[in-house]
């Protein structure tokens, strides 16, 4: 008996779920859009027709149902819509006989109905479905923010043989914070549900009692898959001290709303998409799933073509691989420097426009900067180094012993502060380095050292003038 | 800490929504095991990439195995695997008490037996180093590389912000579709706000579907709950942009620092930026 409710129920969601459509395309008489009936030679409503009516693609079916169901679905329009049970009127177009098989039928739609699937793929774990209708967050899209978030029949279990191995499981949920399939098992402690229990006679407030008893552990899975994440728990101390584990799922809301999100989006900016600096782009990036037969997997990806449009999410395109130093023309990376450096890049390309002149000037220039910084950042990884305690001899090259560029190095590292001295000697010594490693094929004329000396001097002035040496 | 890093064929696709830029949530992971290797406590971590290769979709190949020898012979699901090679610079803020002093040379050693994202990840030029400062740290990346790196800086608070008969999903289409220059030569939106940067979408946190609950074959003892993945919002900031305002002296500027952690609502976990 139990099970029969169950079926009694599952046809009161989809009744529920007809009904809040209609409702929500503004016809307060729900039973006005149910009118049309079927063909009195299909008492027996096929599962497919079922679904169609389900999906809103058939509108000359009319369900009907018994008088003990009525109260069922008043029952669950009551749940499920948040408003008071429609008066007798409202089922005038949904009475009439309506047989066992049709019933299963109906039960076996609702089954299949589904908001979220399991990403995991494991063939060895069992069926499920899973209804959930997760609150809107701030700060975060989630399948509750989805327009139309409704549960999408068929994605699994019409081909069920296939679609086990694809979807490993779904699982069915209920909305409003009930967590059963059955809806019944939560609803019961609601005070709502509790007065329309009380609506109903003895004998199916006890037989909803029982089903939920029985039923109710049964939905959920008691395996829940190989993927499972561990999120951190933080304690009142910052610390973590415990963890609790994820199934992610994919909701299926999401997923038809992206679909549908860029025929949308160039609705609404039809007038815009004749200007022609009117150039966005929108999401053209697909995860193809099924294969070439989608229609195996389920309705919604057989609707969808087998494909999960995606928002693309990717950095800046910079032109390709260019060198430093024509990014260096370009004013890219400078930006990352000192702004005294930035200033002077800007200068050589405004003073400098011979374009040869300007390879050659530009590519010294470039050359200097990663030759200082990069000096400057061994000397100052060194001095982290020794200040943290770690050993020199796996760090950072330092040059050759015997040079002035070593001599420089050491006395960096041992001193605090460097002398006028020591500034003038060290740049001296660095523009050499820098045009021997460099640039050995072109000597320094008046205009590098123009804009080189001043510039690593000042960075020289920088380093040693901070509190502590180099590194602060 | 800065780690120099190269990831091959990570996982681009987190909930099979977002493609693209790696799912937060799995960095995150990367970090946390970084964090239980070393012994080190983590404050924050941000990642500044470089370059990033979409690679085209794939067959993932299945785990498949007749259970069942029946007349109906099963096939094998058909999946695309969208993968990415990334490289780039995961910085991590890490707290300065009880630090091992071969905490670089030990981080070397393991980083690579680690996975970002399910990708590989092999170790760059500059390997793992020290700094006191973020500043300094953005100073070596500034120097070390050829390509400067873009930094993920939290904008999800946009998604509240939406006009009146926009819903939140199309208004984040509006927003990452890109600026476009208006008649008075402005980059604006779609709907005319002003420009607030490249924006992406990201994968943020989870959101959990139910109420934790005890269960049998989990992977440990602790609780467990099916959730989604929650879609987030974020700005990319170039390293030149970062640097511009940064504050030297305060060593802050912007805040590119991720942390994870269950919210207000207990049924939310998700990663913000300080």
């Amino acid at each position: 008996m139990g099970s029969e409710i169950l079926f009694n129920y599952a046809f009161g969601m989809i009744i529920a779920e007809l009904m809040r459509r209609l409702l929500d395309t503004g016809m307060n008489d729900a039973a006005q859009l149910m009118i049309i009936r079927e063909k009195e030679k299909l008492k027996t409503l096929h599962r497919d027709t079922l679904g169609q009516l389900y999906l809103g693609r058939r509108t000359d079916v009319v369900v009907s149902c018994d008088d003990d169901l009525k109260a069922l679905c008043r029952f669950m329009l009551r749940l499920g819509l948040g408003i008071d049970a429609p008066t007798e009127s409202s089922f005038e177009a949904i009475q009439g006989p309506i047989s066992d098989k049709s019933v299963q039928n109906l039960a076996d739609t609702a089954i299949q109905v589904a908001t979220h699937t399991n990403k995991t793929i494991d063939m060895r774990i069992p069926h499920r479905q899973m209804m959930a209708w997760p609150e809107s967050s701030a700060g975060a899209i989630s399948s509750g923010d989805a327009i139309n978030c409704r549960p999408v029949y068929g994605c699994g279990q019409s081909a069920q043989s296939l679609a086990r191995l694809f979807w490993s499981r779904d699982f069915i949920d209920a909305r409003n914070g009930l967590e059963k399939r059955t809806c019944i098992i939560l609803m019961i402690n609601d005070p709502a549900v509790q007065e329309c229990l009380d609506c109903l006679d003895d004998r199916q407030k006890e037989e909803i009692l029982t089903a939920a008893e029985r039923h109710g552990r049964a939905v959920m899975p008691d395996n829940p898959g190989p993927k499972q994440v561990f999120l951190p728990v933080m304690g009142d101390n910052g610390d973590i001290n415990d963890y609790l584990l994820v199934s992610p799922v994919l909701p299926l809301a999401l997923v038809e709303e992206f679909y549908d999100a860029v025929h949308t989006f160039h609705k609404r900016h039809k007038a815009k998409s004749e200007d022609q600096n009117f150039r966005l782009k929108t999401p053209d990036a697909f995860v193809h799933v099924g294969g070439t037969k989608p229609q195996n997997i389920g309705d919604l990806f057989s609707s969808l073509a087998g494909r999960i449009r995606c928002l693309e999410a990717k950095i800046p395109h910079r032109g390709g691989k260019a060198s430093l130093a024509e990014r260096v023309e370009k004013g890219f990376d400078l930006v990352c420097l000192s702004p005294k450096l930035n200033q002077e890049a800007q200068w050589i390309n405004r003073s400098l426009k011979h374009k040869n002149q300007l390879k050659s000037y530009t590519g010294a220039f470039s050359c200097f900067l990663f030759e200082s910084f990069r000096l400057i950042r061994v000397y100052r990884a060194q001095r982290s180094n020794a200040l943290l305690g770690i050993s020199n001899e796996q760090a950072l090259p330092l040059p050759k012993p015997g040079t002035a560029l070593s001599e420089m190095a050491r006395t960096m590292l041992t001193q605090t502060r460097l002398d006028a001295d020591d500034v003038a000697r060290f740049t001296e010594a660095m523009m050499n380095g820098i045009q021997k490693q460099a640039m050995p094929n072109t000597p320094l004329t008046e205009n590098h050292t123009k804009i080189m000396r001043p510039a690593i001097e000042a960075e020289l002035r920088k380093w040693g003038n901070k509190p502590g040496g180099s590194y602060q | 800490m800065t780690i120099d890093f190269t990831a091959i064929d990570f996982n681009a696709s987190g909930n099979l929504l977002v493609l693209g830029y790696p799912p937060l949530t799995g960095i995150d992971g990367l970090v946390h095991c970084i964090e239980r290797d070393t012994g080190i406590r983590v404050i924050g971590w941000a990642l500044g990439v470089r370059s990033l290769d979409l690679k085209n979709g794939h067959m993932k190949p299945v785990n498949y195995e007749h259970r069942h020898k029946s007349k109906h012979a099963d096939t094998p699901y058909i999946r695309d695997r969208r993968s990415a090679t990334l490289t780039g610079n995961l910085l991590i803020q890490i707290s300065d008490n009880d630090l091992p002093d071969d905490i670089c040379e030990s981080l070397e050693d393991r980083i690579e037996s680690l996975r970002f994202c399910g990708g590989n990840i092999r170790l760059g030029e500059s390997g793992v180093s020290l700094w006191h400062t973020t500043y300094d740290a953005l100073r070596l990346i500034a120097v070390s590389h050829e390509q400067s790196p873009f930094f993920l800086e939290d904008k999800s608070q946009l998604l509240d912000e939406a006009p009146a008969g926009l819903s939140k999903t199309e208004w984040l289409m509006d927003l990452t579709a890109g600026p476009y220059r208006n008649e008075d030569g402005d980059f604006v939106y779609a709907h005319g706000q002003d420009f607030l940067g490249y924006l992406i979408p990201t994968i943020n946190g989870y959101q959990l579907l139910e109420e934790p609950r005890e269960r049998e074959e989990l992977r440990n003892e602790y609780k467990h709950a099916h959730g989604e993945a929650t879609i987030g919002l974020g700005r990319l900031r170039s390293l030149g942009s970062l640097m511009t305002h940064w504050n030297e002296a305060t060593d802050n500027g912007v805040e590119i620092y991720w942390f994870g952690s269950f919210g207000p609502d207990p049924k939310t976990w998700r990663l913000l930026t300080f």
